[in-house]
């Protein structure tokens, strides 16, 4: 499911490829596949667009500066946009919530109050959330991708389903 | 589906078709330097940095190696320092002598404190130490990050650093550090030590917070000198290359770098010899930076015409203009040796037709101070020297011989062979060696090998630095031909990477194997592959 989010690798540009070196063409086909979808997961994960963006452009980057060393970038990168997630949460957090109220002082369509309660998730269980509803990884995918035992997904979810059941009725 | 879970993802992917997607990939190729990985405005998670040290080792990648393209905005640096060190220009590139900018050169880093703060290991009764590692970073001043890996008596392995940064506020439980406001989560807690210095504990392989938090409780700071823990480097043999490209000195120390159509072979005399690899890209050029000896940086580039102009930037923003050649094969270089009391902060490259330097921020980190000694660290009897690289005895492991080079024994039996000696194993049978460029490795590494086989990529790699691996990363042991091995998943834990370890002495053995990024090969024979190797590995 992962794969309908990425982007196609056979769009590249020629015109810009052909200004860049070897390194700069695949990590240039690496990016044009994995850019969006992470940016839009990260978002989610962080409740910030401009958070997400700076996360995923961060992980980007060192992916870049170890392009030569690295043999497999997909885990790498996977790992480094979770790690940079957790590691700004609450911050994004405030941002999100600060965003929210400033959009809501000039008139934008009010949030789902669903991701109020996203929010105020432990980390693990808002990614395991949205790793599981909406990238639709398998249980033992999020546990690989959040260095976790696969059997602490599943109540990580169930405890995030059932606080967002008791919030949202 | 329940009611909540079909919310959720139609939510979800509502929220997701919304966000607004930045194009950052000419930023990335342009100005790839902007994630410091030194001392930085952002908390990196200890326990990623040292997971991906070790990934790094097992497949055999040096990480004091930095490739940058050289197509950026300029940028300008900010400092104060008033030293008036005169700019100038070197234009033998076989006689690059930086000596005359040491006379007037402030101490390294700039403002260096003679006193650091960290952590006092004495105080955590039955713990060990398994490392002190720490510096400074080019152009980041007088600030410090200081680690140690330990292990506490039930040999659970933790990470503890100190950062000379105000605490910036983690996300987490707010826990109370001996009267001091931290924040814990996920495995790791953090707390300000004071004004100026911010604690972090972080236990390997658990997001329970409970034994960080007692941890950091029963920790105590103490003064000392210096940060390195670094031992004197012991005699390599090598000496510099005659017929290189570019030569110099540094402090009377000769060094040497020749450069290929990809990559740059430096020579430190008797201290340091290293090749690294450098992307190909000619049109917009390249620069690598090498860091991790007692002397000075490597810095070598390839650039994107003849009549490029490269400057070294000192932090007085005076300037020395480094002599370029032309190679044989029509490639344009330039390479230094730059010592770190120079404090130089960057390199400005100016290409013909263009009317402003593209600025390069040097930035290896973790430099060692060249003022100061070694550690200071013997206040108690849990304190392990760090790196101790070459100085094991040459009993300890695989009975050891001097070789220091790697060679292929005939089939099916392979060999890795190190100045400390020689590893013995058997690959699956279409290995081939990995024609890569090797890239550089950390001085702890004494002897690896790379390895393509129908699999995985396969690395070999021995060293004197037992890296700690998150408990829960662990698959099985293994034991056999007298060494006990620990196998680990130690990538996205899909069995995409394995790793299996064996230590003996003070050297460990790291096998490891990565599926290739697209591949159908079962991630099963990556496991099988890593432990058959293991299996076979033998000393000779």
């Amino acid at each position: 499911m992962e794969s309908t989010r990425l982007g196609a690798v056979d769009g590249a540009d020629d015109d810009r490829h052909s200004l860049v070196g070897s390194i700069d063409v695949d990590f240039t086909r690496f990016y044009e596949r994995e850019h969006a979808g992470q940016v839009r997961r990260a978002a989610l994960l962080l409740g910030s667009d401009d958070a997400a963006n700076d996360v995923v452009h961060d992980a980007l980057t060192a992916v870049y500066q170890r392009w030569s060393s690295i043999d497999d970038p997909g885990p790498y990168l996977n790992r480094a946009v979770l790690n940079g997630c957790r590691a700004v949460g609450r911050r994004a957090v405030r941002d999100r919530q600060a965003n929210r109220r400033l959009h809501s002082a000039i008139g934008t369509e009010p949030t789902d109050p669903l991701f109020d309660v996203l929010a105020s998730l432990p980390f693990n269980q808002r990614a395991a959330v949205v790793l599981r509803f909406y990238v639709g990884m398998t249980e033992r995918e999020i546990a690989a991708a959040l260095g976790a035992s696969p059997g602490s997904v599943g109540p990580w979810i169930n405890r995030a389903l059932a606080k967002m059941r008791k919030e949202l009725s | 589906m329940t009611d909540i879970e079909d919310r959720l993802a139609v939510a979800l992917e509502r929220r997701a078709s919304t966000v607004d997607v930045h194009d950052d990939l000419d930023t990335i190729l342009s100005r790839g330097n902007v994630t410091r990985l030194g001392p930085g405005p952002r908390r990196t998670p200890f326990r990623t940095k040292t997971m991906a040290a070790a990934a790094v080792l097992i497949i055999g990648t040096g990480g004091l190696v930095w490739i940058q393209n050289i197509r950026s905005e300029s940028s300008t640096t900010d400092n104060s320092i008033a030293l008036s060190r005169q700019s100038g220009s070197i234009t033998d590139p076989k006689a690059i002598d930086l000596s005359p900018w040491l006379d007037q050169a402030p101490p390294w880093p700039t403002g260096q404190p003679s006193e650091y703060l960290v952590f006092d290991l004495a105080g955590l009764d039955g713990w060990t130490s398994l490392d002190q590692t720490g510096g400074h970073q080019i152009g980041a001043g007088a600030t410090y990050d200081w680690f140690s890996n330990v292990t506490d008596p039930d040999g659970r392995q933790f990470n503890l650093s100190i950062r000379s940064a105000p605490d910036d506020g983690a996300a987490g439980e707010a826990v109370d550090i001996n009267g001091h406001p931290g924040t814990a989560s996920d495995g790791q807690v953090s707390w300000p030590i004071d004004d100026t210095h911010t604690g972090t504990v972080t236990e390997f392989g658990t997001a329970e917070t409970d034994r960080v938090v007692a941890a950091a409780r029963a920790l105590t700071t103490t003064i000392v000198p210096t940060i390195s823990a670094r031992q004197p480097p012991a005699p390599t043999g090598v000496t510099v290359d005659p017929d290189a490209h570019f030569a110099g000195t540094v402090d009377g120390i000769r060094w040497s770098a020749s450069a290929t159509a990809d990559s740059v072979h430096f020579i430190l005399d008797d201290i340091a010899d290293d090749t690294i690899g450098i992307g190909t890209s000619a049109g917009s050029g390249s620069i690598v930076e090498s860091g991790g000896n007692d002397a000075c940086i490597f810095v070598a580039g390839l650039l994107p015409t003849t009549e490029t102009v490269v400057k070294l930037v000192l932090s007085t923003d005076a300037t020395i203009t480094l002599p370029t050649q032309t190679l044989d094969n029509g490639n344009d270089w330039f390479a230094a040796c730059v010592p770190y009391r120079l404090d130089a902060v960057a390199l400005d490259i100016t290409v013909p037709g263009d009317t402003q330097a593209v600025r390069h921020p040097l930035q290896a980190p973790y430099l060692i101070p060249t003022t100061g000694s070694a550690a200071s660290f013997t206040n108690g009897t849990n304190n392990v020297p760090s790196t101790t690289l070459l100085e094991v005895p040459s009993t300890t492991l695989l009975e050891l011989n001097s070789t220091a080079v790697t060679t292929a024994a005939p089939e099916p039996i392979r060999t890795v062979d190190s100045q400390l000696g020689t590893a013995s194993f058997i690959l699956p049978d279409a290995a081939e060696p990995d024609p890569r460029t090797t890239p550089a490795t950390p001085d702890f590494v004494i002897g690896q090998s790379r390895w393509l086989a129908d699999c995985c990529t396969i690395g070999v790699v021995l060293q004197n630095l037992d890296p700690p691996i998150p408990d829960d990363e662990r698959l099985g042991q293994i034991d056999s031909n007298d060494l006990a091995w620990t196998v680990y998943d130690i990538g996205p834990r899909d069995g995409t990477t394995i790793m299996a370890k064996a230590t003996k002495g003070q050297v460990t053995v790291l096998v490891s194997a990565q599926k290739r990024f697209i591949d159908d090969t079962p991630v099963s024979r990556v496991r099988d592959t890593v432990e058959l190797i293991a299996r076979s590995l033998t000393r000779h």
